[in-house]
């Protein structure tokens, strides 16, 4: 095992300020918004001396203002502060208090246009460019401790969903069968922490840019509604890519529903707090994990889900591996040189699955000269039996059909396609035979070129538009 | 601070521009209350005047990172949200207010 160690301690220290950075941020913003943990300990209104003229007064300068809570509060009680001082100034002058309420108020002007005033001069282009830098940053430090969250949140599901379905099996009640290699759960659990980062992230946004351009949460939401429906919504559906399976699929398909709610739903209540323990456990179990990934990257040289191809020599198949399922063997007599086809390739499962049918190098003439009298060469993909190679091998005869179907490119020392059997449903296992039809118009099999196992592996919109 | 009649919505802007400059103008070294502005501005005019522009003026200096508030307590314990110009260096020493 071999780490680059520079790399990792630049990691985990940019990861770990990205982190701080955008959890402070988003306390900023809520202090702003929530009066109960705001910057500044403002004047009472007992202290600020209102009566009915002032309160009413200062009613409609707040009502006019649709700030955060914490700034209604401080301008409310800065210009008591002023009544107070002025009314004052003009007892001392000789007013009554009446008389000097009345002027006062009417110095100010009007408690609409004030208000109005104030509010423009909270809401700056400046304080805006501020508000949506800070939501797109805190998102993105929302994004990682909710994908956290909702790691731990599908893995106490997955242990509920264990227990009830034991509980179940004990009782004799029929469960399906998902025998799918783990794929539905692997792709509800992924979908679940995108679904949670994604709600988080968005609500951290509104939140934070409401804080920071002195704006009410809920008049910004709509934009942050949208754009988070529209990000993490491509992303779920067509980003984000892995095993699927229909719940899964399920999953993504609500992330962007799960966003807009996000954005609005109870917007105005307080984010809960995030202390710095929790911060510290994010931080190390994110350290933590980079540590064995860097690791079993390392230890690994393979990646993704590539195929497992079984190479078969047609000469020599010990038992009946059904391919007469597929057409009758070629007339030896047809092909010069005879049976010269040997086993195939195979490529990465995300690029498509290589079929190579490689010619025998001491062929006596040039595939294209062989293959003259024979047209429609193709590989027929057939569902195979390795899912339980000691039980059967093969082609499975229950079908009558391929499942998948490429045309052959013919070269002077190969024939090759490319299936994308990680663009299939329900590919599963799976033997490809070449065919061809022949002088006498019939479809004969001309060689087989192994087979192999393979899971689906795209986005979501590739499954729901996948052709099995 | 205006001290001409009520100006029409149109000249709300220039108002505001005006009553921004004088205030800070008027703020200089020192971290001054609204009402103390206030008292400043109108040792000039005897005319106490048009106050409704102070206060947007004074955010808006605020909300453009030219001035800073915070809230301080006076003798009596009476709090009072005070104003002062944002500076990018200290003041040297012996110049503090």
């Amino acid at each position: 095992m071999r780490i680059d160690w520079l790399f990792g301690v630049a990691y985990i220290v940019g990861f770990g300020a990205f982190l701080i950075a955008a959890v402070s941020l988003v306390r900023r913003g809520e202090r702003r918004l929530d009066p109960g943990t705001g910057p500044t300990r403002t004047p009472s209104a007992a202290q600020s001396g209102d009566d009915d003229a002032t309160s009413a007064y200062l009613d409609r300068v707040t009502a006019e203002l649709r700030l955060p809570a914490v700034d209604v509060a401080e301008v409310r009680a800065e210009l008591a502060d002023h009544l107070q001082d002025s009314i004052a100034s003009l007892e001392a002058e000789g007013l009554d208090r009446e008389r000097a309420t009345r002027e006062a108020l009417a110095r100010l002007g009007s408690a609409d246009e004030l208000g109005r005033h104030l509010r423009q001069a909270h809401q700056s282009t400046r304080r805006l460019l501020a508000g949506v830098g800070g939501g797109v940053f805190a998102a993105g430090g929302g994004f990682v401790l909710g994908y956290l969250g909702g790691i731990l949140l599908a893995l106490l599901l997955a242990m509920v969903v264990f227990v009830i379905t034991s509980v179940l099996a004990r009782l004799g009640v029929p469960l399906p069968d998902l025998n799918d290699n783990g794929d539905t759960l692997n792709s509800v659990l992924l979908g679940i922490s995108v679904a949670a980062a994604a709600a988080l992230a968005t609500r951290y946004a509104v939140r934070t840019s409401a804080g920071l351009s002195r704006r009410a949460p809920r008049s910004i939401a709509i934009f942050w509604a949208a754009a988070g429906a529209v990000g993490f919504g491509w992303y779920s559906i067509f980003g984000m890519r892995g095993a699927q399976s229909w719940p899964g699929v399920l999953v993504d398909l609500c992330i962007p529903v799960g966003v807009i709610a996000a954005a609005f739903v109870r917007i105005e209540r307080p984010m809960p707090h995030v202390g710095r323990w929790a911060v510290a456990i994010v931080l190390i179990s994110v350290v933590g994990v980079s540590l064995l990934g860097f690791a079993f990257s390392e230890a690994s040289v393979s990646g993704g889900t590539s195929p497992t191809l079984v190479e078969s020599g047609q000469p020599n198949q010990p038992v009946d591996m059904h391919f007469d399922t597929v057409a009758p063997l070629a007339p030896v007599g047809w092909l010069p040189g005879g049976n010269q086809f040997y086993g195939g390739g195979t490529g990465p499962d995300w690029d498509g699955t290589q079929i190579t049918a490689v010619v025998d190098p001491n062929a006596a003439v040039p595939m294209s000269t062989a293959m003259a009298n024979w047209h429609d060469v193709r590989f027929e993909a057939w569902h195979g039996f390795l899912d339980n190679p000691s039980v059967s091998y093969g082609i499975d005869p229950h079908y009558s059909s391929p499942f998948a179907v490429q045309p052959a490119a013919v070269h002077d020392t190969s024939i090759d396609a490319v299936f994308h059997f990680e663009r299939m449903r329900s590919a599963g296992s799976w033997w490809v035979i070449l065919t061809a039809v022949g002088p006498d118009g019939h479809r004969y099999r001309l060689g087989d070129v192994g087979g192999g196992m393979s899971h689906f592996n795209g986005s979501a919109w590739d499954w729901l538009t996948a052709p099995l | 601070m205006t001290t001409a009649g009520r100006p029409n919505g149109g000249d709300d802007d220039a108002l505001l521009s005006r009553e921004r400059h004088n205030v800070f103008e008027i703020l200089g070294d020192d971290a001054l209350s609204g009402p103390a502005i206030l008292r400043r501005m109108t040792v000039r005019p005897t005319e106490p005047g048009d106050q409704r522009l102070l206060y947007p003026a004074l955010h808006s200096l605020e909300a453009g990172f030219k001035i800073r508030a915070e809230w301080r307590s006076d003798a009596d314990g009476a709090r009072h949200r005070v104003y002062r110009k944002r500076r990018l260096l200290p003041k040297p020493w012996g110049r503090q207010s």
